[in-house]
């Protein structure tokens, strides 16, 4: 069953389409992947999925229910999580706190539960992500790659079913991707749905069991990673000569 | 309908028009600077109010000709008042947080008001209608005088003639362009600060001649009467969104139409003609009443992004050391009252409460980042349930005051939450000024007289006499402050810290902006009323004319210069204001410091989110404890003194490694929001 489903999405900025009628589903217990060149309308897609992008056109669906008409708060109850490429951490918070926040929106208001299983739980989700050791520094201070982290850790600590991960390991090095692959691997593993948007084509072609491609606002292709590595198309609006 | 009813109408409808014509040059003006440098000008009808106290001294007092003093006014004095205030009070606004723009000119604002009662000292200043009074034309038998005529002909030449200069001309297609993407604009060769400028002068002239088009509708030029042009102004804005300038003149036709036909028609649903006294000042309160309508029917504001700018990065004070600066605080106060004398205990006891409407604004303001020009409304509230429960008994007063402010809190917040906080601040203001002149003064409110004000009483204590009364507030302020801080260390201080640095992704998380703004906002209106009891309380006595609209926005500015974010910077604020009115009471020389001092210390801190208190705090710190305390090192850049060519082998701080790898990350760190 598909955690995520989107129907001829439609956007448009004055006389420009910058999506124009996109399709895209993300099963569950899978990485999905999006890809495509700048401008290719992969951020307007994650803004219209999460409710931050008003469309002319089309349906987005979690676990088979419309939200196409709910606001962003209520499409994040019902499992939507994601992060950002333009950060939008709490900066003048600790990376605790902003973890913390996030779990904290996502209890039962009506559920009591004591300060210290609260603790144990954000603590939990830190260590998961290899963020544990700087739980009490200000993410304003800290470098891009961490405060990605962040993010994913906040977005983890709402108990998603659907993640959306906006370009997750720029600023991280080589090893610092291999084990944020790691995680998305894991994470599909436990029954999520990821969508990747991702320029590190390897990482993408490492995790993703399907990848969509997007550009000018449309899909001109969906397929497995080999397809799309050996796609006419694909190679010449996207990946240009360059050998993957 | 006879002859005589349709000149009436007619009449009333020319006058409507006319005074939508002076709305329209008024928020022309302020659309164009918004627009263009994304900062609203609350000191917009105060330019022009100062305009037109120039335009009488030259016009009336130095006797010469209307058209030149005009020019001098209008064409030279107003934009080069604008290009000083642009270049020195705005200029680098654009990023900062919208709390900071809107202290810088809501202290331009209330300067510009202190600095013209100390100049036009009250005197009786007509400045004449173009071509006389009693000279016009008939339209059907109606009498329309050259002054009205030429207003309504000036709106639309303003409106032709802007929209000539923003589509057909190389500065205003800058402009235009400076609106959507400023970095864009100056890649493309462009100058968005040349067009920040030039909308800033602009703006300026345009409220310089609505100020000098509206000053003949006065029996009298007054200071307050012209500054609230501005209101008319906002009101007509609002309609276009404050961007769109055809939108614009359609609210501001609408608006002074609306008017015109309320002082026509409304009297004649009554007996004898004549309006009730509940409904007096009616036509006044009309600019806040279309504003509250028009905001309801607005459309969804898209979610902010993050700003990323300095962020305050107060340490929030645990439960232990709220407690110790509790008992400071106590101890302090015993001292005092036990050494000042009566009329020190006076007036340090009204900074003192002065600090407990001020606290109000900590939560809403220093923490959730949304700002309210309407705090001392609120206090009315609470000084006014005193006043008519305290008797029955106080403590019924002050549940009344909390309650009662905090509803009205709701109701005025709900239209305004959906959209960006600068409108919650419009739409406060315009509620202050609501309940200036359509509730106090209401004889089941204030009514014309002073009322005696109860006090408090604690069985067992009785607080009739001042000094015990004084530590009494100093009390409550130190309670109110300790659960202030406990509200930022638990779950909803987090969230509404996390509101304001990234609504988009507090909605993502699953959390409705909305609602939170609305809590924290009724939260801030529930301890403003509380303040607003207590405070009324020490003075023993409350009158409509003390919660004036513009009195209001000094609670704002006393707040920035404590330091809005920390709960004890609001008593820091009040006792400045205790202070320089001591200051302006014993020296002669210095009797408009309490007038001017606010506006000028509160600008000049405004760009500081942290406020005197913490620079105060953070310098002690420094001196004790010098290098080896974390919180000085966390405080100074830590870039500071590291030059661009790094010898090799240097050894950084771990905090100077984090600070140049985000100097390096240019791109991720220099990203505003849309």
């Amino acid at each position: 069953m598909s955690a995520l489903e989107v129907q001829g999405v439609t956007v448009g900025f004055g006389g420009l389409l910058a999506l124009d009628g996109v399709d895209l589903d993300v099963p569950r217990g899978t990485v999905t992947g999006l890809i495509g060149p700048n401008g290719a309308g992969k951020t307007t897609l994650f803004n219209v999925i999460c409710g931050l992008q008003s469309t002319r056109a089309g349906r987005v669906r979690i676990d088979g229910r419309d939200v196409s008409k709910l606001a962003p708060h209520r499409r994040a109850r019902r499992g939507l999580a994601r992060t950002f490429q333009r950060l939008e951490t709490f900066g003048s918070l600790s990376v605790h706190d902003n973890v913390m926040v996030a779990w904290e929106l996502a209890q039962d208001p009506l559920r009591i539960r004591g300060p210290r299983g609260k603790q144990r739980t954000v603590h939990e989700v830190l260590e998961r992500v290899g963020i544990a050791h700087i739980a009490g520094e200000y993410v304003d201070a800290l470098p891009t790659g961490l405060a990605r982290l962040v993010e994913l850790a906040r977005a983890l600590a709402t108990s998603p079913t659907v993640l959306l991960l906006d370009e997750p390991s720029s600023g991280l090095d080589r090893p610092e991707t291999e084990v944020m692959g790691d995680l998305l691997v894991e994470l599909a593993d436990e029954g999520l749905g990821v969508l990747l948007v991702e320029h590190d084509v390897a990482l993408v072609m490492r995790t993703c069991v399907r990848i969509h491609v997007l550009e000018f606002g449309r899909i001109i292709a969906v397929g497995a990673p080999d397809e799309i590595k050996n796609d006419a198309t694909v190679r010449v609006a996207y990946l240009g000569n360059e050998r993957v | 309908m006879g002859v005589a009813e349709v000149r009436q109408f007619l009449a009333f409808t020319i006058f409507g028009l006319a005074a939508g014509g002076i709305f329209f040059v008024a928020a022309s003006g302020l659309v164009l600077t918004y627009a263009t440098t994304g900062v609203f000008n609350f000191a917009h009808g105060a330019v022009g109010m100062i305009a037109a106290f120039v335009y009488w001294q030259l016009r009336v007092e130095s006797g010469l000709p209307t058209l030149v003093a005009l020019v001098i006014v209008v064409g030279v004095l107003a934009p080069l008042a604008g290009l000083v205030i642009e270049r020195f009070l705005i200029r680098g606004l654009d990023t900062a947080p919208l709390a900071t723009t809107l202290v810088v000119t809501v202290g331009l604002l209330a300067g510009l008001i202190g600095v013209a009662d100390q100049v036009w000292k009250s005197e009786v200043r007509v400045v004449p209608a173009f071509f006389g009074r009693e000279s016009g034309f008939d339209v059907f038998g109606v009498f329309v005088s050259w002054q009205r005529a030429i207003t309504f002909l000036v709106a639309i030449g303003v409106a032709i003639g802007l929209r000539l200069l923003l589509f057909n001309t190389r500065l205003g297609v800058t402009m235009r362009a400076t609106v959507d993407d400023r970095e864009l604009v100056s890649l493309n060769g462009a100058r968005p600060a040349w067009a920040g400028a030039a909308s800033w002068a602009l703006g300026a002239a345009l409220a310089a001649l609505a100020g000098i088009l509206l000053a003949p509708e006065f029996a009298r030029l007054e200071v307050i009467g012209l500054t609230l042009l501005v209101v008319d102004a906002y009101a007509a804005a609002v309609v276009g969104r404050l961007r769109s300038l055809p939108l614009t003149f359609l609210g501001a036709m609408i608006l002074g139409l609306l008017i015109n036909y309320t002082i026509g028609y409304l009297p004649r649903a009554f007996p004898n003609n004549s309006l009730p006294s509940y409904l007096g000042q009616l036509p006044q309160a009309i600019p806040a009443i279309m504003l509250f309508v028009v905001l309801l029917l607005l459309p969804q504001a898209r979610l902010r992004g993050a700003r990323h700018t300095v962020a305050t990065k107060v340490k929030v004070a645990s439960f232990r050391s709220s407690l110790i600066g509790f008992a400071v605080l106590v101890t302090a106060a015993l001292l005092a009252a036990s050494l000042l004398s009566d009329r020190n205990i006076v007036r340090i006891g009204s900074g003192i409460g002065l600090a407990l409407v001020v606290i109000s604004l900590v939560p809403l303001t220093g923490y959730a980042g949304q700002v309210s020009l309407g705090q001392l409304a609120f206090a009315g509230i609470g000084a006014w349930a005193m006043v008519e429960f305290g008797d029955t008994s106080p403590w019924l007063g002050i549940g009344v005051g909390v309650v009662g402010a905090a509803s009205l809190g709701v109701v005025v917040a709900l239209p305004a939450l959906r959209l960006e906080g600068l409108y919650l601040a419009l739409m406060t203001l315009a509620f202050a000024l609501f309940m200036e002149v359509q509730v106090f003064p209401l004889d089941d409110f204030f009514g014309a007289a002073s009322n005696v004000v109860p006090r408090l009483d604690i069985p067992g204590l009785s607080l009739e006499s001042d000094r015990t009364y004084f530590v009494f507030m100093a009390v409550v302020y130190g309670l109110v402050a300790v659960a202030v801080l406990a509200m930022r260390r638990g779950s909803f201080g987090r969230r509404l810290v996390a509101m304001r640095d990234s609504p988009a992704a507090c909605a993502t998380l699953g959390m409705s902006t909305s609602r939170t703004k609305l809590i924290v906002f009724a939260v801030s209106a529930a301890i403003a009323g509380l303040g607003g009891a207590i405070y009324w309380g020490f003075r023993g006595s409350a009158s409509n004319v003390e919660f004036t609209m513009v009195a209001g926005l000094a609670i704002l500015l006393l707040a920035v210069i404590g330091g809005v974010s920390t709960a004890s910077g609001a008593l820091v604020g009040g006792l400045f204001f205790a202070v320089i009115t001591i200051i302006g009471e014993e020296a002669e020389a210095l009797d408009w410091l309490p007038a001017i001092a606010p506006a000028v210390v509160g600008i000049s801190l405004a760009r500081n989110p942290d406020g005197a208190v913490v620079q105060v705090a953070e310098r002690v710190r420094e001196r004790l404890l010098g290098r080896w305390s974390p919180g000085a090192e966390e405080a100074a850049d830590p870039l500071e003194g590291l030059d661009a060519s790094l010898p090799i082998g240097v050894d950084l701080t771990p905090a100077q490694v984090r600070a140049l790898d985000r100097e390096l990350a240019l791109e991720e760190v220099s990203v505003v929001g849309p």
